[in-house]
């Protein structure tokens, strides 16, 4: 009971850095989540993915109930590019729960290497303006890697679907961090279905990182602005970097 | 639309389903462990989007436009689908 506690505090703890994090360098919760898990928690892969994917709906619904009363959701964008984004992290999830857990931390491993170079790069790229949403099909087809890694890794996705509406498609940055945020909530429901029916999901997890992301992420945003974000960007990408690297070999 | 000016739906959603998990881990913790509780926070954190995706689809069809409803109509066949998937295999 007090190791299931202790265990509970360490968790909010690691939730409230991962909040602050997350809030200043502007990424999601879910690619520092996982490797916190894996590596200073000594979770088991496939529990951490699971737990990750179903915070992630937790953080995400709650921001995007934001972008939604501030109208900054473009829904017919949202709704054309869920349901391919949604099959491939019904697709991603049933490949993690089928492969042995070692394989699995090494492909999160990977995933995260590459994911924090996408990080690294964007941070040098400016942001498109955006008139017209074009490249409507190269869109929704790409959607399908942006949920298979969400599904995969327990990551919300939003490291993949911005880049790709706005440097692709041409939707305003704004428009593309809200409407990603508010597609996360049905990508990650799509994949967490698959987790908790295979009852991966631990609770204590879910509960101590939403109670640790969400003030976290409040107080980040309000008193850590004045740090300049691009260079926080780059050391995270760098450290998320070695931890990907940890992962694989 | 009801979605925008309603989004709060979508926090108490969150919320509820975070309160019935605390209630579930406490009791965890004070040696009563009720998994059902447990999977019951769960599911109620899934279901908040997945409900907001039908007050969106609902509304539209309401108001006649059938192309936002037929596209929240495939979102949610991919939703019912990974319950299929994950209940047969």
């Amino acid at each position: 009971m007090y190791l299931d506690a202790l265990k509970f505090l360490e968790i909010v703890s690691g939730g409230i850095g991962i909040g602050l994090v997350s809030s200043v360098a502007g990424i999601g919760g879910g690619t520092l989540m996982v490797p916190f898990m894996i590596l200073i928690l000594g979770i088991d892969a496939k529990v951490a993915i699971a737990s990750s994917l179903l915070t992630v709906i937790v953080t995400s619904t709650t921001s995007s109930a934001v972008y939604l009363k501030e109208r900054l959701v473009n829904l017919k964008l949202a709704l054309t590019l869920e349901p391919t984004t949604a099959l491939g992290a019904i697709v991603g999830a049933l490949i993690t729960i089928s492969l042995p857990s070692m394989t699995v931390k090494k492909i999160f491993g990977l995933g995260l290497s590459i994911i924090s170079i996408i990080m690294l790069v964007r941070t040098f790229i400016r942001p498109k303006e955006g008139k017209e949403i074009r490249n409507w099909p190269f869109g929704i087809a790409s959607s399908f890697i942006a949920g298979l890694s969400s599904g995969m890794l327990g990551i919300g996705g939003g490291v993949l679907k911005v880049p790709i509406m706005n440097l692709i498609m041409d939707v305003p940055i704004k428009t593309a961090v809200a409407t990603s945020s508010f597609m996360i909530g049905f990508t990650a429901s799509s994949g967490s279905i698959v987790y908790i029916l295979r009852q991966l999901v631990d609770p204590i997890l879910v509960v101590g990182f939403a109670l640790g992301i969400i003030p976290g992420a409040t107080i980040g945003a309000k008193t850590l602005k004045r740090i300049k974000s691009k260079y926080i960007k780059v050391l995270f990408s760098m450290i998320l970097i070695y931890a990907g690297l940890r992962l694989l070999l | 639309m009801i979605y925008e000016t309603r989004s709060e739906i979508l926090r108490w959603g969150i919320i509820l389903g975070l309160s019935v998990l605390v209630v579930a881990l406490i009791l965890r913790f004070s040696g009563v462990p009720v998994p059902q509780l447990e999977m019951a926070g769960l599911l109620i954190i899934i279901a908040t989007p997945i409900s907001f995706l039908l007050l969106i689809m609902g509304e539209h069809l309401l108001a006649g436009d059938r192309r936002i409803t037929l596209l929240a109509l495939l979102t949610l066949v991919m939703l019912v689908l990974s319950a299929i998937v994950s209940l047969t295999r």
